[in-house]
């Protein structure tokens, strides 16, 4: 190598603060919105337990009337259409209930499940057979779990009009049917549908619902035909369809959307100042460095090097930290953000 | 030379200082991240290509100079005398016809000084080139051919002298000692 590109090398190797400083810079101001707006992984990357059965996108219908006609309705449509081959559903019953535990009320669901095939909930920390889900046991929502200062093997009890019945947790859930508890205040517990035909006379509102789960990415356009059809399909002099249905967009970006949409004004001033700041850094920096350079500059001159070729080796190292710092930052800056998703999703439970 | 190099252009003045030109600064400006080597090496790729006589050039001057021990040393490794042997060296190497030496011993002690003036002196007298000194220090006039003195950027003086007839032993001597 020529000796003159040497001395780019070499400089960061002479210079390891400030070039650790500029790293940072654009490390900040590039690589961060970067990795943050142009990265959209799929929410797999961030479903902790990797193995489970997991859907993205998830409608839900409550109805009152006869389920075996509302199942014939659903199921009719699903074998019309081949692109619905792969969508499962699930009828279950549900109801709103006022947990009493520990001297406070809590506006809870209680949803019905079939304990014979894999329970259709999202992200089940279980200790048992996921789908053995025995009498009076259940699945309860994590940070639902974390309100109670409850967990697997901690006992509940439900009061009811004919008296009291304590029900174990043999699974915390992370679950797209519920927001955490932080942001909801609801929580939410997942029995079999025995147990829950032995309380069913407890809740203040009973409910008939069918969930459906789609087991890849769909887009929003898909679940939105397959909710049209859906709703032609199901005949409402038949059943009176209390209908409604939402999917959750899951993307690194559609995420932080949701923080920022939390905390936007502050993190908008943040934002701002960090760029401001680090465009004032860029420049000292950028400024000291060419006076620094001054003098050399003027001594390659003398030596015959061209104005060119002086110029070319002034931009190459720079160019060489900012590349460099932008892939090692969008590559960080990405296993930075895995990190906070997780954090995100455990503590307010986006899934 | 015969020729007006005022009327040159930009890039003709280029090539004439990569061809014809080497200089001595005051502050050295010897390259902090490049070792004396390397330093004297960089010079030399503006006018060769292979990489061994390059290398080779490089050494055989830094010996030249009395550096042969310290060539993998970076400048700050070094002493003020041994760097502006590195400059030296360096603008010797290119083998220039006109050599610029600004206050070569500004930055240096006397005894450095006197021995980095004598060894300029020296190789220019072997490898037959025309060195032009700027210096405050008239103790160094014994050194010269010819001595312009200047006062406030007027020639008041143009003198040449064949004082300098000998070195022996690293000892000036002048005509008037002989």
């Amino acid at each position: 190598m020529q000796q003159i590109y040497k001395t780019i090398f070499r400089e960061f190797r002479f210079q390891k603060k400030r070039t650790f400083l500029l790293f940072l810079v654009f490390f900040v101001i590039v690589s961060i919105p970067l990795a943050m707006f142009s990265i959209d992984p799929s929410i797999n990357a961030s479903i902790i337990e990797s193995n489970q059965l997991y859907q993205l996108a998830y409608l839900d219908m409550g109805f009152q009337g006869n389920s075996d006609e509302i199942c014939s309705s659903v199921e009719n449509l699903i074998n019309s259409y081949p692109e619905y081959s792969d969508i499962s559903f699930d009828i279950r019953p549900s109801c709103s209930y006022q947990l009493y535990h520990e001297s406070n009320w809590y506006y809870t669901s209680i949803i019905g499940i079939n304990a014979t095939t894999s329970p259709k909930v999202n992200q089940i920390v279980s200790d048992s057979e996921l789908s053995k889900l025995q009498d009076n046991t259940a699945f309860i929502l994590e940070s639902f779990a974390n309100e109670l200062d409850i967990g697997i093997g901690s006992k509940i009890t439900l009061y009811t009009l004919v008296g009291e019945k304590e029900i174990e947790i043999v699974g915390l859930v992370k679950s797209i049917e519920f927001l955490s508890y932080d942001l909801s205040l609801e929580g939410a517990i997942y029995i079999n549908y025995n147990t829950f035909q032995e309380f069913n006379d407890w809740g203040e509102i009973h409910f008939n619902n069918v969930a459906f789960y789609f087991p890849s990415d769909p887009d929003l356009n898909f679940v939105e035909t397959f909710a049209e059809k859906l709703r032609e399909e199901v005949n409402p002099m038949e059943a009176q369809v209390l209908y409604f249905w939402y999917v959750r967009e899951f993307s690194i970006s559609s995420l932080f959307q949701d923080v920022l949409k939390l905390t936007s004004q502050v993190l908008f001033v943040m934002a701002c100042a960090i760029i401001l700041g680090a465009g004032i850094v860029i420049y000292l920096i950028t400024k000291r460095y060419a006076v620094e350079q001054r003098k050399q500059t003027g001594m390659l001159y003398a030596f015959g090097f061209t104005p060119k070729i002086i110029l070319r080796v002034f931009m190459l190292r720079t160019l060489i930290i900012s590349i460099f710092s932008i892939i090692l930052g969008i590559l960080g800056s990405y296993g930075f953000l895995q990190i906070m998703v997780r954090i995100l999703v455990s503590r307010w439970g986006f899934l | 030379m015969g020729e007006d190099i005022a009327k040159y252009s930009d890039r003709e003045l280029t090539l004439f200082r990569k061809k014809r030109l080497a200089f001595v600064f005051q502050f050295y400006s010897l390259i902090p991240t490049l070792t004396a080597r390397e330093n004297v090496e960089l010079t030399l790729e503006l006018t060769l290509r292979k990489r061994k006589d390059i290398s080779k050039i490089a050494e055989e001057h830094l010996t030249l100079v009395g550096l042969e021990n310290r060539m993998d040393n970076f400048p700050f490794q070094l002493s003020g005398g041994e760097r502006q042997r590195v400059a030296i060296a360096r603008a010797l190497a290119k083998s220039p016809d006109i050599l610029l030496v600004d206050e070569p011993t500004g930055q240096l002690d006397q005894k450095t000084g006197d021995s980095v003036v004598s060894l300029i002196r020296k190789i220019a007298k072997e490898k037959k080139k025309t060195v032009l000194l700027v210096t405050h220090d008239q103790e160094l006039e014994c050194y010269a051919d010819r001595v312009i003195t200047l006062r406030s950027g007027q020639i008041v003086s143009d003198v040449s002298k064949s004082l300098i007839t000998n070195i022996e032993d690293g000892r000036i001597l002048n005509a008037a000692d002989i």
